[in-house]
This record gives C-alpha cells, structure tokens and sequence, in this order.
C-alpha cells in the first residue's frame, strides 16, 4: 500500500467526522477546538476570599505509597449560622526510620500552618443580593488540632445536640472531634478515645449513616492498605526506575463499622456484622438505600480489588440480635468489577439519580487506561454498567480520576459530574521537564444531558483545565444562591474554592431535612421535589461520597424553566413519609419531621 | 445509522486508494533517550543501547532506518513511554508507509490517551495494509463497542474472524455484542465454547454470568459470578492471537514484569518456570535486593533451600542503605532456617526485624513458634500476646495466643481471650473450636460444659477438615459418646496417614486410643501441636457434630 492510499484516507476522515457531526444527537466538541471563548462556569475564588492554604504531602525522595494519595476536605456548617465553612486535611513530614527528622530534605517546603485547617465562612449579603465570600482561619482558636498525616473527613452530628462533629481519617490513628461551639464561639473537643472510634490503620474515607434507624449516626470507616514506612517496598516502573507503589504491593486492610451507642459512646460492630472477611483496598464509600428495601447499604469502591456492596439485612434471623448485619453482593448486583469482568482501581464514588428514575446510580473514578464506570441501578438494587453509553467512558480513558462531584451545576433538574484527575504514575513529558512531582493532569466537567454526558467546551472549564495533582472535591452552596459550588483539593497543591457562577437563569429549591427528635440533618433521608405530573426529582440527604470528602447536606434541586413546584416529600429514615405543599422556588426551606402531611405508604 | 455510515464511509475510502502526487517528506519527530536511563533496569539498559545504537547506524531515510526506528518505538512502547514510543513509530510510518505494524501500534497508544478516533483511523489504516491479519479489525470493533455502534463492531468482528476462525478475542467481541443485542443465549453460545478452551479467564465467566442474569437465572449467574477473582493481579487474561502486541511483550525484561509473571506461574503451581522467570529478574537487575528476596521464596518452594539461603544473604548484603529492605531479608531468611530447623540461627535475624520495626507482627509470631518448639511455651505466649496487641483483628494470632494459655494451663484466661476474641470478630471458626475444645477437656465444674462446646461445634461447621474432626472426637468423647468419637478420630488419622503429616499424626493416634478405652481427652492443645486444616474426605461430610 502505497502513501498515496494513506493521504486518501486523510481525505476520507474529515468528510466521515462531518458525517459523524450530522448524525450525533449530542455533538462532541473537541477539548481545544478553537472555538469562541466562553465564560468559565467555575471560578476560584480562593485567594480572593482569604482561603489560602496549600497541601503538604511530605515527600523528601523516598517513593513513599502515602505521598500522592491525600488529601481531603470538608464543607460543613460549623457553627450553625446558616453557610457553609470549611475544613482542609493535611499531610505531615515523612521521616524514614531511622533517619533525624532535621537531616530530612523535603521536595517541597512545609506549609505555613501544619495540621488540618479550619476556616469560618463570614458570608455577607448586602440589600441588593451581592454575596461576599471571606475566610477566617479558625484552626488555634477551636482547639481543633489535626496533626496527624490527614486523609479524609466525615462530617455529621453524632450526638444529636445540633452541631455538626468531625472524623479525621488519618495515615496512622483518626480523631473524632466533637463540636461544643457557643455563642458563635467554634470550639472542639477531641473525644476518640472516650467515643472508642479510633483505627490505627490507613483509613481514607468514612461515613456517617444510621444503619438500624435508631435515631443515632453509626460510623463506617473505611482502611486502604498495610503499609507503613517500616515496611515500605521500593518499588520500580516496568523499566526499572524507583516508582510509587500500587495497591497490590501491600496486604489489603478490612473497613471498620462502628454503631453508635447514644450515649457518646461507639462500639466495634464489624465482626458481629459480617464485615470481617472484607480485607481489600478501600478508598471511598457511600452510604444509601441502593435496594430501595428502606435500609442503608454501604457501597465501598477498592483500589485494584473487587468493589464491595454491603447490603444491609437488619437484625437477621438467626442472629443473636446484638448487631445489624450486612452481606456483600456486589458480584451478583453487577457492581463489584467492570463489565468486561475486570477488578479495576476504584477510587472516588457517587450515589445519585443521575437517570432521573427515582434510584441511586453509582458512578466512579478509575486509573489512565481504565474508564471511569456508571453502574445505572436497573431497580431494586440490580445495577448495569452503563459507562460507555453515558459518554463518561472515552473522556476519562487518559485520565486518573480521584475525587467526583454530583453536582447540578446549571439547575436544569439533571446531576452532572465533574471530577478532579492526577496521576500517580509519572507522565513522561513533565518527567522530562524535571517537574518533581510529574503527576500533573487537567479535571473533567460534563453536562447530563438526559442520561447522556457531554463534555464541556475548553473555555468553560477556566480553572478546571489547570494542570494539578487534584485529589478531593466536596460540593455545597457557599454562598447560598441556590448554585452548587465546589471545593477542591491538590495534592502538594492549594485548595481551590469554586464558585458557580453559571448563571443559567434557572429555578431552583433547597431543602435542609432536620429530624423530629434530634436538631441535625437527616441523613439517608430521600427528598423528592414532585415538579409537575410527570416529573419528581429524587436526591439523597447525605455528606458523603467523592474521595475523602464530606459535602453539604442540603438537597439543592434545579428546576430550569419551571418557576413552581407542586410538592416536596420526605422519606424519613425509618420510612415515614410527609409532604409540604407550597414552597417558594429559589429559596432553601428547612422541613422539620412531623410539620408536614403524613403520607401513608402504598401497599 | 449515519455515524454507522460514516464509519463505513471512513473504511471504504481506505479500500478504494487513490492515486494523489505525493507531498513533500515532513522532517522526523525528535526523539530522545529516556532522562531517567542511568535508574532503569540493567538488562533494560542494555536493550535501549542496543536499539538506539542500530538505529544511529542506520542510514538515515532508509528503509532500515524505518525497521530500526520502529524497534525503538517497540522498546518506549513496552516500558510505558507513551510519548516517545509514538513518536518513533511515526517516525517507522513516514519511513516506511507500507509496514502495518508502526500504525496498529500507534492504534494502541491513541486508544490508552482515550483517542477514539485516531485510534479507530490508526487501526484501519493498519487493516487496509495488512488484509491477513486480524488484530486490526478486532481493536476496530472494540472501539465500535465503545463507542455503542454496535452494527459495525459486529461486521468488523465478522470479518476479523472471516480472517482467523479462532480469534478469541474476535470471538469474545461477538459475544458482547450479542449481549448488547439482548440475546444471552447468542452470547453463551459463543462464549461458552470460548470458555471450555479457556477455562480460567475471570472475564469469561463474568460475561457468561452477565448473560444468565439476562435470561434470569440468577442462581447460574451467581455461579459463574464466583468464579471471578478478587483481585486484577490475580486476574487470567484471554489469551489473544495477537503476534504484534506479543512482540512488544515480550521485549519487556524489566524486572517488574519478569517478577509479575514469576509470582503469576508460581500461583499457578508452574513453580519451575516461575522460578526460572525469578531468575531471570535477578539477571536483569542483580544489584536489587529485592529480587534476590523474591528468587529465594521461590528456590525456597521447589525444595532448594539452601540456594535460597544464599539468596537471601546476598539480598542482606546488597539491602544495606535501606533498614525497610534490611528487616524483610531478615524476616525471609529466619522463617527459612526455621523451616530448616536452624531455630538458634533464625531467633537473631527476628530480633534485627523487631529492633528496626517492634510493630512486626510477622516477626513476632515467627518467634513465637522457635520459642514453642524450644519449649520455652511461657515466652512464645509472650511473643503472641505482644502480635494480638497489634494485630487483635487477626484470627490466626488470636488463635495462637489462646493456645499458649491453654498450653500452659491457664484456662481462665485463655476462656475470656476466646470469648472477647469472638464477640469482637464475629465468624473465627478456629477460635469457636478452640473454645469448643477447652469446654470439652476440662475437668473443672466450672470449664467443663459439654453443651457450650457443642453449640459452638454446630456453630463452626462447615467442610470439616482435620482440626474439625479432632475437636469433634474430643467433644463427643466428653460427652461420652465414644463410639461417634472414635469415628471422627479414625477419619482425622487417616487423612493425617494419607497426607504425612507425622508429627500431627502421632498426637491423632494417641487420643485415637484414649477414646477406645473409654476415656475422654484431657489436653485440648499439646505442645507442639499444629492446626491443621486438610479436608476429611467427602464420605464423612454429611456426618452431624451433635
């Protein structure tokens, strides 16, 4: 064959990628075609707003399996006036046994502050609507003292008083930091070891979820892997170069689940409950009723390893009812490998209605040359993986996905997805460039359009398209527009704080779901906004998800062009249902258990 | 159906050819050594040098030049370097445009970079020249798949298989798509044969099940479901007839990848040529450690022990900047001389791992196990009670620390271990035997319960196995039931007669014969005594505990 047949080829693909155009229902733009410039749909109003921190991972050379892991965040409100503040994990010096802390040369240097941050939100709004964002770092004062080396956070009220606790997940043992704040004074208190939560192992992500309906938030934590830097194995890259290690160089750990006794007390549940035999390599969990059988499931995403579904069985026959017990059937429900078979290295997951059917999906992140995976819950807790018709499969082929957001970014009633890339194998070209930490790749935002996802246009993206070691993303509206916001986290990188200002026109309505007997959110409760006779848009009440994050709990729903709702009902956990009529678009409404009308369930 | 005809379009136009003047040459793709060159590998090294300096030497422009230009291209390709491997396999193209090989590769790379159209262009762009291989067409209909057309993956799985009835992978596609089409049976009707020839590959069995859940059996499913290893590492791949990949495979003699399918071959039981590849991996990088370790674990199992012990010195020496490297040579190297029954040369080596590392739960129990077969039965409880410290969410370490306490009598203690160890891990069928036992040997009123350990027995039941059987006969015997308990003791000496295992089986006999003369057992762990876990054979499975 000569050159000549190869140039009518180069004649044939533009005309066939015409064609191609025409026939798409959802045009595929390039990433960088040259298109007019559009306006960025997230802007980082970090530095602007006083949120000036930057991660440490520690490294000084050694290819430690810890350094390009971390880190995570929260957004959460921490003393209960109405917006949303922010709390950054940390990493920490690694010094290699053996060796005098002082005589370690880091490769990057040490943060201002070390330990994990705190920072106020001080939101004002001025008559005329204009919001503005500013920061106080709030870390000394609180007493809150994360110094371990950070991973991930969970954020809820754990004994029911009102005010929002933390979980500090660290490399080494965590922390459970119980809110005391006063009279608009933040204050923390370390309760772990009296609570009985602490794990010495690698944990990353962890949740908040009542798994027997008891009124009081149990804890799942979830363990990565057995390493520590006294076991630390030199690994290589295929030719041979000293590399970071995978999962699989290391004995997986088991997840812990932790009930909560109601008293201030946790008690270990995890062999009682079945959960013993699960050692794997966990980075990220959910908690939601993925069977729709009214009890919360665990769905625990492994790096390299089988993904988990703990399907939750209730106090089950047999048993000597001390302890809820779980089964994993990820296999039989189509969730535990891809759907060519293949274990592959799950990282961030979310639980959302992303088809619009009123059941959660999950949608997950996965290594360059993987996919990232849709698995669309098919009903009743029976899932297909959909990831190459969802169009989120190709894009994410030659991109390392940690943290994802679920995220309504335009309002238009449809989640979208955005989530944050990095590397943890060195790319060549910046290896080349003698960058030190060559990890570097740009994050992905896709709009859902109907069930299917279309990435959006380069000059959109504005910040987003930065090359960064992204890790976390937690997503809530800071300062409360009815528009989701996001913050994100770079490993060795600042925290970026993204402010939505897609300014679609859309409608909206925000719902804070608080329970009868306790003054918190009711997490695992499911919302549904009846828009009109045909439409309900389902979310869940929850924090957690992503990578190492914990989200705002408020269910922020989009409405597009409609500028009313019908109703807007409550599944309670424990399954009473009510519904409020005659709520206000564009505006948050708190809905209290037992102030709306009892609905009765349908046989 | 216009992005099908587009496709086809794309494909047509390539068959037809053309016959347009040709453009000027552009100039070649600058491409570089690796940066990183003086950390890789040495037989890696080598390899590079050998290539790049053929392709120096080669004239510039030449046909030769191409050849060479795309053996570099395959050397970047097989240890990752994506950038540079594509490059130089555009560099083989321009050179010589008539080689399909340089644009399939350049195929694989695009579809790593989720570059579906260049790859889906590359790959035909191979097919039109080489109309006799298959490959191609089998990573055009993949791509297809992917993209949802799944007309055209069929027709491009069809005529790759026109080409090579027995492509798996080919084979493997149509059976995708008959799934995607909503026909399970279709799909099992090709995939199942597929499977017979390839019994292993995790992949296959879970398409297979995908399908039963399509025609809704769900208990098939689940059986072919369980067939699904855990873990990628462990995953068997399809094998593919694909000689050009292969040829970039097997360039790779990287000592990562010549480890990875050594541990693959040895967990397989091809413990020969598993050690051979470890073998190989020293010879590509002698100066690490850590293939030294490797090669020895393996020389350990196919019975040459006293090479691996070489080995690992060897490793000792080379690990000495890294303590990390240093305590696993130690720690390999004294559960060998244990094995060896070397107990005073191995206990030091454990001491070196624990001064470096005193949270080794490894090394811990390994000392534990020298002090019991010292008799030194006081200090080996030390040993495990310091590893349940660290490691309490372990079965087999709780188990071993309750032993020792029975072992030395202390029967209280080693009762409230057990129980706080259930309560806390829940199933640990070896810790409720353990405790069935103590229940059942004990004289004392206020140990001896021969319900409780019956209970538990019920409770730990399952495929019994040796360790089962001789708790069984104890407990029985306890209860006076000496008749079922010689039985389970009979069972438990012949497995331990079949399997040779002699210091287990003397221990068997002799309880054998308490139980003929109507006399329970006193001593639910002796010293000495190991667990062991062999099935009893199947004729004995149906037998009730009770």
């Amino acid at each position: 064959m000569t050159y000549d047949c190869i140039a009518s080829l180069r004649r044939a693909t533009p005309l066939a990628a015409i064609i191609t155009l025409l026939a798409s229902p959802y045009p595929t733009l390039a990433a960088d075609d040259g298109a007019v410039a559009k306006t960025p749909i997230f802007v980082d109003v970090a530095p602007a707003s006083g949120l000036d921190f930057e991660h440490w991972n520690g490294m000084s050379g050694q290819h430690y399996f810890i350094e390009p892991v971390g880190a995570g965040a929260a957004l959460f409100d921490v003393d209960g006036d109405g917006d949303l503040d922010i709390f950054l994990s940390q990493g920490r010096l690694l010094e290699p046994p053996g060796v005098d802390a002082k005589s370690v040369q880091p490769i990057f240097a040490p943060p201002k502050h070390s330990g994990g941050r705190l920072y106020r939100n001080d939101l004002s709004i001025a008559e005329d609507g204009q919001r503005t964002l500013h920061f106080t770092d709030v870390t000394e004062s609180s007493g809150l003292k994360a110094d371990g080396y950070g991973m991930g956070v969970a954020a809820a009220d754990i004994d029911n008083d009102g005010r929002i606790d933390l979980y500090l997940t660290n490399f080494g043992s965590n922390q459970l930091w119980r809110n005391v704040s006063k009279d608009g004074v933040i204050r923390f208190v370390d309760v772990t070891e009296q609570a009985g939560v602490d794990d010495s192992r690698w944990s990353t992500s962890a949740s908040f979820a009542d798994i027997d309906a008891d009124g009081w938030l149990d804890l799942f934590v979830v363990n990565y892997v057995d390493f520590r830097l006294k076991n630390h194995q030199p690994c290589r890259s295929p030719a041979g170069r000293p590399d970071f290690c995978g999962p699989l160089s290391y004995r997986g750990e088991g997840d812990r689940l932790f009930r909560n006794r109601g008293d201030g007390t946790f008690v270990d549940i995890t062999g009682p409950a079945g959960l013993l035999d699960g050692k794997s390599s966990g980075l990220g969990v959910v908690a939601a009723d993925l069977d729709s059988d009214g009890r919360i499931d665990f769905y625990v995403t492994n790096d390299m390893r089988q993904n988990f579904l703990w399907r939750n069985l209730g106090h089950a026959a047999g048993s000597d009812g001390a302890a809820t017990k779980f089964e994993n059937v990820a296999l039989e429900r189509g969730v535990a490998v891809s759907g060519m078979g293949q274990s592959q290295a799950s990282m961030g997951v979310v639980a959302g209605d992303f088809d619009n059917d009123a059941d959660d999906d999950l949608f997950m992140t996965h290594l360059n040359g993987d996919h990232n995976t849709m698995y669309i819950n098919e009903g009743e807790g029976y899932f297909d993986d959909r990831s190459t018709a969802s169009g989120l499969a190709s894009p994410s082929m030659s991109m390392t996905g940690f943290g994802v957001a679920m995220i309504d970014f335009d309002n238009d009633g449809w989640l979208d997805v955005m989530v944050a890339n990095g590397e943890v194998r060195s790319i060549e070209a910046q290896a080349r460039a003698n960058d030190p930490f060559p990890l570097k790749q740009a994050n992905l935002l896709f709009r859902n359009r109907n069930g299917r996802f279309i990435e959006v246009e380069r000059g959109e993206l504005g910040v987003l398209a930065k090359m960064e070691v992204s890790r976390s993303l937690a997503v809530g509206d800071i300062d409360n527009d009815g528009y989701a916001d996001v913050l994100l986290t770079n490993n060795s990188g600042p925290a970026r704080l993204l402010r939505n200002q897609a300014a679609s026109g859309a409608h909206w309505i925000g719902v804070r779901a608080v329970l009868a007997d306790a003054p918190r959110d009711a997490l695992g409760a499911k919302v549904s906004v009846v828009v009109d006779a045909t439409t309900t848009l389902t979310r869940r009440v929850a924090t957690d998800g992503s990578y190492l994050a914990a989200s705002d709990p408020r269910v922020l729903v989009g409405l597009g062009t409609r500028n009313a709702v019908t109703a807007v009902r409550v599944i309670w956990p424990g399954g009473a249902e009510e519904e409020w009529r005659d709520l206000a678009v564009d505006q948050y409404h708190t809905l209290t258990q037992g102030t709306g009308r009892s609905i009765e369930a349908s046989p | 159906m216009l992005a099908s005809l587009a496709l086809c379009l794309a494909m047509l136009l390539v068959l037809t050819g053309c016959s347009e003047p040709q453009p000027p040459e552009a100039p070649l793709a600058v491409v570089a050594p690796p940066v990183d060159l003086a950390e890789l590998d040495l037989a890696v090294r080598q390899q590079f040098k050998e290539r790049w300096d053929a392709l120096q030497a080669a004239t510039p422009g030449s046909k030769e030049s191409a050849t060479r230009w795309g053996e570099v291209g395959q050397w970047f390709d097989a240890y990752h370097y994506r950038d540079s491997a594509d490059a130089s396999y555009a560099n083989a193209a321009q050179l010589d445009a008539g080689e399909p090989r340089w644009p399939y590769y350049r195929g694989h790379i695009a579809l790593d970079r989720g570059d579906l159209d260049m790859a889906m262009e590359e790959f035909a762009r191979a097919a039109n020249l080489a109309p006799d291989m298959a490959a191609p067409r089998v990573q055009m209909g993949n791509i297809a798949m992917t993209q949802l057309h799944v007309d055209v993956a069929k027709d491009a799985f069809d005529r790759a298989l026109k080409i090579d009835a027995t492509d798996p992978e080919a084979q493997l596609g149509l059976g995708r798509v008959a799934l995607e089409q909503g026909d399970p049976e279709g799909a099992r009707e090709i995939l199942e044969p597929l499977l017979q020839s390839q019994p292993d590959v995790g992949q296959l069995h879970y398409l297979i099940g995908l399908s039963w859940r399509q025609s809704g059996d769900r208990v098939k499913a689940a059986e072919h479901f369980s067939k699904v290893p855990q873990e990628s590492l462990n995953q068997v791949p399809l094998s593919t007839s694909d000689p050009w990949m292969r040829e970039v495979q097997l360039l790779d003699r990287g000592v990562v990848t010549l480890t990875r399918r050594g541990v693959r071959e040895i967990q397989h039981g091809e413990l020969r040529h598993g050690t051979l590849l470890l073998a190989q991996a020293v010879k590509a990088n002698p100066s690490t450690a850590e293939t030294h370790i490797n090669y020895a674990q393996a020389l350990r199992r196919v019975g040459r022990p006293n090479h691996a012990r070489d080995e690992l010195q060897e490793a000792l020496r080379l690990a000495g900047d890294s303590p990390e490297t240093t305590a696993k040579a130690h720690l390999a190297l004294a559960s060998l001389l244990t094995s060896m029954g070397q107990l005073d040369v191995a206990e030091p080596h454990l001491h070196e791992v624990l001064d470096f590392d005193p949270r080794s739960v490894d090394a811990l129990l390994q000392l534990g196990r020298i002090k019991q077969r010292q008799g030194q039965v006081e200090a080996a409880l030390g040993q495990y009670a310091a590893a349940r410290d660290l490691a309490g969410e372990r079965e087999d370490v709780c188990f071993w620390h309750a032993a020792m306490l029975l072992r030395l009598d202390r029967i209280k203690l080693a009762q409230d271990a057990l129980q706080a160890d259930i309560d806390r891990l829940g199933e640990a069928r070896s810790l409720r035997l353990l405790l069935a036992r103590l229940f059942a040997a004990k004289d004392s009123p206020s140990t001896k319960d021969v319900d409780s350990a019956k209970k538990l027995l019920e409770s730990a039941a399952g495929q019994p196995d040796v360790f089962f059987a001789e708790t069984a006969a104890m407990v029985a015997a306890a209860d006076g039931a000496f008749a079922q308990a010689i039985s389970w003791q009979d069972e438990a000496v012949a497995t331990l007669a079949e399997s040779r295992r002699h210091a287990a089986l003397k221990t068997a006999r002799r309880r054998l014969q308490l139980y003929r003369e109507g006399m329970p057992c006193r001593n639910p762990w002796e010293d000495a005594e190991s667990m062991v876990t062999t099935k009893i054979r199947t004729s004995q499975t149906e037998r009730n505990p009770s």
